[in-house]
């Protein structure tokens, strides 16, 4: 790759102001959905941002001097959103291959209505080697809003007593499967997979 | 892999958790006073992870294995300790389940590239995942050796095929994204085609980390260590150029359209360390067209597709339906709708470019 064969139009614009954008619309709104077929992915979706969310951010707030680890740490935390952006949908996420490739294109639509200039301003990821506290503080910033703006208390197991607040988490979720006939086996692998 | 020096590792490994336990205050002796609370009566146990790697940061957390004589219980789940103001996640594994384990990867990496990838891929659930088996391997136990890392070999050429699989896909991605005309997906598809290169030639190596948020890190600081006489500076410069070029391109917001030879460049390269054909078929679909009736349901120019493994895809029947996939060399040439084609099949979970799909054909 050479300086010469670089397009000259840019492909995003920098700058997002986090409070423009606005988090989780349409599950603040309420839409009609079946919980056949949405409740599944709701929780998955909670247990993504609860568990791997925090783990990227705690990660992150280590990363000060180490802008490579910033980096995929920035990457990782992407392609989790998007994760979570298709589960909110009512669809399967996309494959690891495509997830990034989905927010350099088109953004969120579920967690956030942010086409992928935002994203990738809310994110970092048009500053890979930026300074390490600012953007820190940025993904720290767009945690926050992201918490501050989901309609539901995520548990936090990775503090004392988390532990017994991610196990009442996983007892709700098994009423309210079994409320609404949806086999909650998958619930016993999430936890697995911690 | 050159042979790798056992000992000159596990002094590394042993030396990096000593310093990492030490900066959190604490040290292996009451890593296992914690744990006894919870396993009194094991074989082993391991600190793993980021500690023993040299790469932890101030607000990682300790990792920890157990490994026990008895049976366990197959529903059992990490616990999370809390001790000396640090989180510890301790995972427990049977001496038998550790044993089946290292025998399920020491099998699979007598077999051939694509053979490799299948039983990666069809990996028994009753076993350690690949992830928690790297860990073991690569622990260090409370009596400051490394009990399993005699079974690096293995692990280094099962993870590097497993990673350069991702790296192909990563490159065919790049290319076809380029070709049907997306602006900002080729820089995605190309950073995992990067970040992939690395782990193939850090983990061909011996240094084998399966979590990807630490590809980029291990990668400078492998380079500038570098010892392995078998890894190609060449490589290494064409790796650490796209690398660079990737994150100015990130910078600047521009696209390259030279980014998708970088990057078959670097797939190229990376082949010939592992006597990998790079000319091998890129994948197959199953795609099934409807019947024509059903096929224009929703329109005169809208075809919908399924497909074997249950997807359903919307297609514009003004471009080609992706039934058949070509190299890497064509897919630069393939028209702009064809590649589209092909990429949304992909992401359309219809189209699989996975070496064990091509081999399967």
């Amino acid at each position: 790759m050479t300086e010469s064969s670089h397009q000259q139009q840019p492909l995003w614009a920098t700058g997002a102001d986090l409070a423009q954008i606005e988090f989780f619309p349409r599950l603040r709104f309420g839409m009609p959905r079946h919980g056949f077929v949405y409740l599944r992915p709701f929780i998955v979706s909670c247990w993504h941002l609860a568990i791997s969310g925090r783990t990227y951010i705690e990660d992150a707030e280590g990363a000060a001097n180490l802008p490579s680890y910033l980096v995929t740490l920035k990457v990782g935390l992407a392609e989790l959103l998007v994760a979570v952006d298709c589960l909110l949908q009512g669809i399967e996420p996309l494959d690891d291959h495509h997830r990034l490739a989905m927010l350099f294109e088109h953004g969120l639509s579920e967690v956030a209505v942010a086409d992928a200039a935002r994203c990738l301003s809310a994110l970092g990821l048009d500053h890979p080697d930026g300074d390490g506290e600012s953007e820190i503080a940025k993904l720290v910033a767009l945690w926050d809003a992201i918490q501050e703006a989901f309609p539901a208390e995520l548990p936090n197991p990775l503090v004392p007593g988390g532990q017994g607040e991610l196990l009442r988490a996983l007892r709700s979720w098994d009423r309210l499967l079994r409320s609404a006939e949806v086999d909650p086996g998958f619930l016993a692998d999430l936890y697995r997979m911690l | 892999m050159e042979a790798v020096d056992l000992t000159e590792i596990t002094q590394h490994r042993v030396r990096n958790a000593k310093y990492a336990l030490a900066a959190r205050h604490t040290d292996f002796e009451s890593m296992s006073e914690l744990v006894n609370e919870q396993v009194p009566d094991r074989l082993q146990l391991l600190l793993t992870s980021s500690l023993v790697m040299g790469l932890s940061t101030s607000t990682s957390d300790i990792d920890l294995i157990a490994v026990v004589r008895e049976k366990l219980d197959e529903d059992r789940a990490p616990a999370q300790l809390f001790g000396h103001d640090r989180r510890v996640d301790l995972i427990l594994y049977s001496e038998d389940e550790v044993d089946r384990s290292l025998k399920q990867l020491t099998e699979t990496a007598e077999h051939d590239l694509p053979v490799i990838l299948r039983r990666f891929r069809e990996w028994p659930p009753d076993i350690l995942r690949p992830k928690y088996l790297e860990r073991v391997i690569n622990g260090v136990s409370s009596e400051l050796a490394c009990p399993y890392l005699h079974h690096l070999g293995p692990l280094s050429r099962v993870w590097a095929i497993r990673s350069f699989d991702q790296l192909r896909a990563a490159t065919v991605h790049t290319l076809l994204a380029q070709t049907a005309g997306e602006r900002r997906s080729p820089l995605a598809y190309a950073l995992r085609a990067v970040t992939h290169a690395m782990d193939v030639v850090m983990s061909l190596s011996g240094d084998v980390y399966s979590n990807p948020k630490w590809y980029a890190l291990r990668w400078e600081r492998f380079t500038a260590r570098l010892v392995d006489r078998s890894v190609p500076p060449d490589l290494v410069d064409l790796i650490d150029r796209s690398w660079a070029d990737l994150k100015a391109l990130l910078r600047s917001g521009s696209a390259d359209d030279a980014m998708g030879d970088a990057v078959l460049a670097i797939y190229r390269s990376v082949c010939g360390q592992l006597a990998f054909d790079p000319d091998t078929p890129v994948g197959a679909s199953d795609v099934v067209i409807a019947a024509p009736t059903e096929s224009r349901a929703l329109s005169a120019e809208a075809t919908m597709l399924t497909s074997p493994n249950g997807r359903v895809a919307l297609f514009n029947s003004t471009g080609p339906v992706p039934t058949s996939v070509p190299t890497m060399d064509a897919i630069q040439r393939l028209s702009p709708a064809a590649a589209a084609g092909l990429l949304r099949a992909s992401r359309s979970k219809m189209l699989d470019v996975s070496i064990t799909s091509a081999e399967s054909r």
